[in-house]
């Protein structure tokens, strides 16, 4: 379970990200964070995958103090969660394989084992012939579902997904959100961040709402209002 | 499991250096550059050496004996002069021997000739040729000879009428190492910058790979690694391109070397000297590339 206790994120004296976020998110959970662009919705996945800190307040990642995780624990810590983009952030110079490889590597995974859960999971991403392309000779939806493969083929814990479909036309976006149901479906956390009121409509899950770094709504089984 | 890392690391690093083929070619290409100007100056510096050696080699001095002094102390006196550690050679030049050559270098001299039988004595003094390993030491032999305890048998030297001559030889040959030195320094330092900031663009290119890496939970190390490899073959390739137009520019100035006077066999000296040469042009071209690409990256792994 993930919890944030009473996190704000102050960047300047201008910028304000959160303001006091309490939030639980428990195993197994679709969750949809929703706002405009600019409200906090990034900030608050960041603080995750501790590419952002709080200013204030704690975050507990199943059962760990985010804020006790040292430098040296980082890497440890960020292969427990998958993470996708909205800009997808592949490594432009290796092949597909080599991309989602590359998750498994850094763990020090043997070479056949590795091998064999990178076909399972070109499989799953439906991807299985297009394992030699380099990222920029497949489309936009092809490069999201390789970074939902490279996110999940370590079985992370959590699936984070920051604006996932923001580059992506109507039909990529609803197979990429399909995709990601399937994923939560086998267990899988998945926190979705987006501005894209379709998406989370056509989803139907819990639904956290934020506007000025506060949040103000939280409802299962609920819809994109502002 | 840190095997399979390396291994991992080393793969990874080879790829890159083959896939981005262009940015390898150029990188390397500087560090051809920078390795290159490192040799000529090397070699420079060498070659003057040798030169200036060859130049220090031709200076001696000279004492002359009283001709009633005897030969077991001349050579009494030679043997101490050898034991001076300033001394680097000693010959000695009997009565007879400075005659013969002598008569020998003027025999179409009539003058000198007759002159010379007309003396019922041999006129010319005993000597004995002194050469040091430093010019400045001369004083030093001078004054054990002509003020010291063999005084009342040396007549002479020759270093005085030479002394002005000497000095100024001197002069010129330390000033030659010194600005040599110190060209060589500034050249080398602005070789480095040229091949550091090379690779800091070259790494600048990776920054947002090592930004995605560190996303994906690869410690530093995983990171590092592969760019440091690449550096090592940056280095390694780079030597090798040196080497090979090494080889055809040693062959084509050693006329030009013989020309001048100067005695070196450059290809001669290359053979003899390649494990070295070959050596040394690897270590610096491989420590270039690793510290390069090892700082240039160092600032992307920060945050």
């Amino acid at each position: 379970m993930i919890e944030y206790r009473n996190v704000s994120k102050i960047y300047n004296k201008n910028v304000t990200a959160l303001v006091n976020v309490n939030l639980k998110i428990k195993q197994g959970e679709f969750i949809s964070i929703v706002g405009q662009s600019g409200t906090g919705k990034s900030t608050l996945v960041k603080l995750l995958t501790l590419e952002e800190k709080p200013t204030s307040g704690r975050i507990i990642f199943y059962k760990v103090d985010l804020s006790e995780i040292t430098k040296k624990e980082l890497p440890y810590h960020r292969r427990r969660i998958g993470v996708i983009f909205q800009d997808f952030k592949l490594l432009i110079t290796r092949t597909v394989y080599e991309n989602i490889a590359f998750a498994l590597e850094v763990s020090g995974v043997k070479s056949s084992e590795i091998k064999k859960s990178v076909s399972q999971i070109l499989n799953i991403v439906g991807l299985e012939k297009k394992f030699d392309a380099y990222p920029n000779e497949l489309s936009g939806g092809e490069q999201q579902r390789v970074a939902i493969a490279r996110a999940l083929v370590h079985h992370p814990e959590v699936l984070i997904a920051d604006e996932p479909t923001g580059n992506l036309d109507i039909i990529n976006t609803w197979d990429i959100i399909e995709l990601l149901l399937k994923i939560n479906k086998l267990g899988t956390t998945v926190v979705l961040a987006t501005h894209d009121k379709e998406t989370v409509d056509r989803v139907n899950r819990r639904v956290v709402g934020i506007d000025d770094g506060r949040i103000i709504r939280d409802q299962e089984k609920g819809k994109y209002m502002i | 499991m840190w095997k399979t890392t390396l291994y991992r690391a080393v793969k990874a690093g080879a790829k890159n250096f083959i896939r981005n083929g262009w940015l390898s070619i150029a990188t390397t290409s500087v560090i051809a550059l920078t390795l290159f100007i490192i040799s000529v100056l090397l070699s420079l510096i060498l070659i003057a050496n040798l030169v200036l050696e060859q130049i220090q080699d031709k200076i001696s001095v000279s004492a002359y004996f009283e001709t009633n002094t005897s030969e077991q102390m001349i050579s009494k006196i030679k043997k101490d002069l050898e034991s001076m550690d300033e001394v680097k050679r000693v010959d000695y030049t009997s009565r007879g021997d400075a005659l013969g050559s002598l008569k020998e270098r003027y025999h179409g001299n009539a003058i000198i000739m007759d002159s010379l039988k007309e003396l019922k004595e041999n006129p010319l003094e005993a000597s004995l040729s002194i050469k040091v390993h430093d010019p400045s030491k001369y004083e030093i032999i001078e004054n054990e000879l002509v003020a010291g305890k063999y005084k009342d048998y040396v007549s002479k030297m020759d270093y005085s009428d030479h002394k002005g001559e000497i000095e100024k030889l001197n002069k010129i040959i330390n000033s030659i190492r010194k600005t040599g030195a110190i060209m060589v320094l500034i050249f080398v330092i602005i070789a480095i910058l040229v091949t550091f900031n090379s690779i800091r663009l070259t790494m600048y290119t990776y920054r947002t790979e090592v930004e995605i890496m560190k996303l994906v939970g690869a410690s530093n190390w995983f990171i590092r690694l592969p760019f440091i490899t690449e550096g090592v073959l940056y280095g390694v390739f780079a030597a090798l391109v040196v080497g090979i137009i090494w080889y055809p520019l040693a062959h084509y100035f050693t006329p030009f070397f013989a020309n001048a006077g100067i005695q070196i066999d450059t290809v001669q000296f290359l053979h003899q000297n390649i494990v070295y040469i070959v050596g040394i042009q690897l270590l610096i071209g491989v420590l270039l590339g690793v510290t390069s690409s090892f700082i240039a990256i160092r600032r992307y792994l920060k945050t």
